[in-house]
């Protein structure tokens, strides 16, 4: 989207300029060692991507590892994906690593924000996205693991 | 026809001069002291420190047209435990409406933490980002709104090898529409 001087811009072109779309704090994506949690947000519609080009996936989270003596220790990750309506999902980004452990009897936490930023495709303008969270938690016996969804938003951006 | 300040908008609408300069004005504010940093220890008695600081108020002025609040926290935290002892550095956000009083948005996290069993010595030292997303009350949206940071940084035992500390670089104040 680009104006220029002396053009007459649409509603939606100025109200695109940045728009939360959603804001979720539930448990829906939470995990436990050996589980995984997934969430799928709520569907955008193509009218809401007029003019988008990019959506911020903003994830902030607890995160708790514990390590149990077995090697590879405990991990927690976390990952999005986002489909076109009527389409499959796909990875944003791969899971990355939000707590890790590796030291016998350590347990790690940690609140952080990731901040995932997904191209938005033509197929996506036309039949409008959704987008899908994931945490998991991994380790051995004895091992902790565990993620807690604080806030999760999408930022539509032009 | 929608009035100055009135939102959503629909094609044919008047798009104000204010709202315009309000949607440039995203960047509210950034605040890199240190008014609510932590620290405890080494060598120090059990217990924890906490500081907290009032960032600017935000007039009601630039608050027109605007949803949102995002809440950047950019710090380091610094942390070290022995033996089975505990360190937990925290942060806390709340805002009130000018004239009124705070109330947690987000109450205390633990954005750096560790329990360590055994003899060992364990150090823990990362950056940590946190964006929070405050929705604006409609007091807030006709009084103005101010945030106010906190950080605690807590130890479980007196040693040259236990302290929390929490050191902010950068917390940005954003308004989003």
């Amino acid at each position: 989207m680009t104006i220029t001087n002396g053009q007459v811009a649409d509603a939606d072109e100025v109200l695109q300029i940045t728009k939360i779309e959603e804001i979720y704090s539930g448990a829906g994506f939470d995990c436990t060692l050996g589980v995984t949690g997934s969430y799928e947000m709520t569907a955008i519609s193509a009218t809401k991507l007029v003019n988008a080009s990019y959506i911020n996936i903003s994830i902030t989270g607890h995160a708790s590892a514990g390590y149990g003596g077995t090697p590879g220790g405990a991990t927690v990750q976390v990952k999005a994906q986002i489909k076109e309506t009527g389409g499959a999902y796909g990875d944003v980004v791969a899971y990355k690593t939000m707590a890790y452990s590796g030291v016998g009897g350590e347990s790690n936490q940690s609140s952080q924000t990731y901040n995932i930023i997904a191209t938005v495709t033509a197929g996506m303008k036309t039949n409008g996205c959704q987008v899908k969270v994931f945490s998991t938690g991994s380790g051995g016996a004895g091992s902790t693991a565990s993620f807690t969804n604080i806030q999760t938003f999408l930022e539509v951006k032009p | 026809m929608a009035v100055e300040g009135e939102f959503p908008k629909v094609d044919g609408d008047v798009l104000y001069a204010s709202e315009i300069n309000s949607f440039k004005r995203s960047i509210n504010q950034i605040y890199t002291a240190t008014g609510f940093d932590s620290a405890i220890g080494p060598s120090a008695a059990a217990g924890n420190d906490e500081s907290s600081v009032e960032l600017t108020a935000i007039t009601a002025a630039d608050l027109v047209g605007k949803l949102y609040l995002k809440i950047s926290v950019l710090g380091s935290t610094s942390m070290s435990a022995v033996g089975s002892q505990t360190g937990v550095i925290e942060l806390k956000i709340q805002v009130k409406e000018t004239g009124g009083a705070y109330g947690d948005v987000l109450a205390y996290i633990d954005i750096n933490s560790k329990d360590v069993a055994g003899g060992q010595v364990e150090q823990k030292a990362m950056a940590s980002h946190l964006t929070y997303l405050h929705t604006l009350t409609a007091g807030q949206l006709t009084n103005g709104v101010q945030v106010k940071m906190f950080s605690k940084s807590t130890i479980s035992n007196n040693s040259a090898s236990d302290w929390a500390r929490f050191t902010n670089v950068q917390t940005v104040i954003e308004l989003i529409n």
